[in-house]
Order: C-alpha cells, then sequence, then structure tokens
C-alpha cells in the first residue's frame, strides 16, 4: 500500500517535470522568437542608430541628382528625435525613452558641408538644387 | 514516527524535482545560446560592408559633379566625365609614380567623407596598352571631424555605459575597474571599430568594383570607369 503511494508521487513528479520542459520548450520555440522580433522590428524602424543611417544615406544620394531634387523621410508619429548636422557628421539623439537597451544617440557621416539644429523632430527633409553649382538644404518638422 | 518519515521524503522528492526542473531549463537555456551564438552566424547586412557601400554613394556622387562632370546647356550630363576638367584637377595615372603630389595634394570637389583616405581612380577603357589604361588619379580632400573619429565615439560609448552598483565588486575580475559590463564593451567595440580596420580582419572589401561612365573629349567620347578606395581613420 505505501509502495503505491510513493509510486504515485513519483509519477506526479515526472509529470510536473515533463510539463516544465514542454512550456520552457514551447516559449523559447514560439513566444520568445516573436517577443524578440517585435522588439527588433520597433528598433529597427525608430533607433538612432537607424535614423541616423538613413538620414546620412539621403543628404549623400541626393548629391547624385543632377537638378532638382527633395526627398522626405517620414519616422513615425510616435517618436522625436534631436538632429545635428556638423563637420559632415549627422548626429541623432531620440528624446523617448527605448525599449530596450540600444544606444540613445548614432553618429553617421555624410558627403557634403551642412549645418542644421533640429529637437522634437521625426519628419526629415533634404532638398538639393543645381544652379551653376549644387546648393544643398536640410529641414526638420514634427508631423 | 512514520508519518514525520514519510513527510521529510516528500520534501526531498518536491526539492529534487525542482532541482532537477531548473537544471533541464538551463541545458535547454545553454543550448540555445550555443546554438544562437555558436553555430548559427547571424548577419546583419546593414552593418557589414560599410566602406563598400559608402564607396557606391561617393561614385553615384562623383559622376553627377559639376566639377569633373560634362555641362551642356547648363544641364550635368550624369555619368559623363569632362577630360579637360580631369586633366585639371586630377594627375595623369602615367605621371603617378614620379609625381609626388598625390601623397601631398588633395582636391576639394565639395563631396567626400570625414575622416577617410578617399582616392578615385578614373580609367578610359579605349586608351588600353597590354592591359594598362590610361586615366587620371586623385585623392580627394577629407575634413578632419573629432567628433566623427572612432576612438572618441568609443570613448563617449564607454563613457555612456558607465555602471556604479553592487555589480562592481564582482566586474572588477572581468572589465576595467569593474565599470562595464562586458557586453557593453563588447557592444562599444562592435559599434566604433571603422569598417577599413575590420576589413584586415575579414573578407570585405574596401574598393568598389567601379562605376561604367563616358569620358568626354574635345572631338569624341570614350567609354571609361570609376573606382573609388575608401578607407576610414581610427
Amino acid at each position: 500500500m505505501q509502495e503505491n503511494v510513493w509510486k504515485g508521487l513519483a509519477a506526479s513528479d515526472t509529470i510536473g517535470i515533463l510539463l516544465v520542459i514542454i512550456t520552457t520548450i514551447f516559449f523559447l520555440v514560439y513566444i520568445l522568437p516573436t517577443l524578440f522580433s517585435t522588439i527588433i522590428e520597433t528598433l529597427a524602424k525608430s533607433s538612432p542608430e537607424n535614423v541616423a543611417r538613413q538620414v546620412s544615406s539621403l543628404i549623400s544620394s541626393s548629391a547624385a541628382s543632377t537638378f532638382e531634387s527633395s526627398i522626405e523621410y517620414f519616422t513615425g508619429k510616435d517618436k522625436e528625435y534631436k538632429i545635428e548636422i556638423f563637420d559632415r557628421i549627422v548626429k541623432v539623439s531620440i528624446n523617448s525613452k527605448l525599449a530596450y537597451a540600444e544606444k540613445t544617440q548614432s553618429k553617421k557621416p555624410i558627403l557634403m558641408d551642412l549645418y542644421y539644429r533640429g529637437d522634437g523632430v521625426n519628419t526629415f527633409i533634404v532638398s538639393k538644387k543645381f544652379e551653376g553649382d549644387s546648393i544643398y538644404a536640410f529641414e526638420a518638422t514634427k508631423k | 514516527m512514520l508519518s514525520r518519515r514519510q513527510k521529510n521524503r516528500g520534501i526531498v522528492f518536491t526539492l529534487t524535482s525542482i532541482i532537477e526542473g531548473f537544471l533541464v531549463i538551463l541545458v535547454v537555456a545553454l543550448l540555445l545560446w550555443f546554438f544562437l551564438n555558436k553555430i548559427m552566424e547571424i548577419h546583419v547586412s546593414v552593418e557589414e560592408n560599410l566602406n563598400e557601400r559608402h564607396s557606391i554613394i561617393l561614385a553615384n556622387a562623383l559622376i553627377s559633379n559639376e566639377k569633373i562632370a560634362y555641362i551642356k546647356d547648363g544641364k550635368i550630363l550624369r555619368g559623363v566625365l569632362d577630360a579637360e576638367k580631369l586633366d585639371e584637377l586630377f594627375i595623369k595615372k602615367s605621371d603617378f609614380l614620379s609625381d609626388i603630389k598625390l601623397l601631398t595634394n588633395d582636391v576639394d570637389l565639395g563631396i567626400s567623407y570625414p575622416n577617410s583616405i578617399i582616392i578615385v581612380l578614373v580609367l578610359d577603357l579605349e586608351k588600353c596598352e597590354d592591359n594598362d589604361c590610361d586615366g587620371w588619379i586623385v585623392r580627394l580632400k577629407s575634413p578632419l571631424s573629432l567628433s566623427g573619429i572612432s576612438l572618441i565615439n568609443f570613448m563617449e560609448c564607454l563613457n555612456s555605459n558607465i555602471k556604479v552598483d553592487v555589480g562592481i565588486i564582482f566586474r572588477f575580475f572581468l572589465s576595467p575597474g569593474g565599470l562595464w559590463q562586458p557586453w557593453d564593451i563588447d557592444k562599444c567595440i562592435k559599434n566604433n571599430i571603422p569598417p577599413s580596420f575590420k576589413s584586415f580582419f575579414n573578407k570585405n572589401r574596401i574598393t568598389s568594383q567601379g562605376f561604367p561612365i563616358l569620358i568626354k573629349y574635345k572631338d569624341s567620347i570614350h567609354v571609361g570607369r570609376v573606382f573609388i578606395g575608401l578607407g576610414e581613420f581610427i
């Protein structure tokens, strides 16, 4: 009789361990990747690293246009950034707190001389005109 | 007496199963970590070949640059370089070895990346002899920007990641002074080592394969190619 009780206890332990294993595997295989992909997707869109990279590439690429160009880059209505352009460097800082321990500011090089300083912005406009010489302009606003 | 022994046995069994459960979780987590970090190779494509991408952007800008491109009726002909302007600004490739100017002089075309060494080579593919084509070469002026220097960015990154807490006692043996988590130092190194420096340790190319162009002479147009060699300072 007593042996049966011990067997019952051992069996419930095994079931418990199996449940823990199954839950852990399910979490690691299905839930964790979904969480990570959501975080990474958010970061990819809004991180200062990405915004600095996009803005610097757009400014530099505008030099390739031969006559006139205007490029607008809207990062999203939920985020605000501080942007500084000096010494052929674009420096972008995010005003809101990031969900993950990502860099809060980033610097990227650009091809030409531009000077700009703006805070609380999320839309960047790069424009170029050719009137004998190339003239570049940069603006940032909040949408 | 018997009842207490039974109760104790129950506690022992429960503790054992909890420890076993934790061990299993630990093993699964370790296997996953090992798989993600050591076996599966994750490439972040935007972080790779940065010099290559900068070279492509610069080449695209250069073939539309008014200082070297051919201008007709006030309009820049993209991809058509003016041989007269090249003669004026660049050094003839044939004079390159005898002319020390390439090392000492640089040319300001109004566009270039800061803190970089940039060499531009224009080849005329219709003036070739024994696999050696005639052309022009120049070093572009690259302004020095203190805030863009990787070493300064690295120091700024370290400065922004200083952690002063109880864990400093444990970290003391892992990182300098225990002020940083080992992964913070790793992150700062990964984010701030210039791509040209990284290229010495991997297979990344630092020179683009070149862009097709046309070279406009006074009375003819030749097919050519522009090459950009770009390396960022440390």
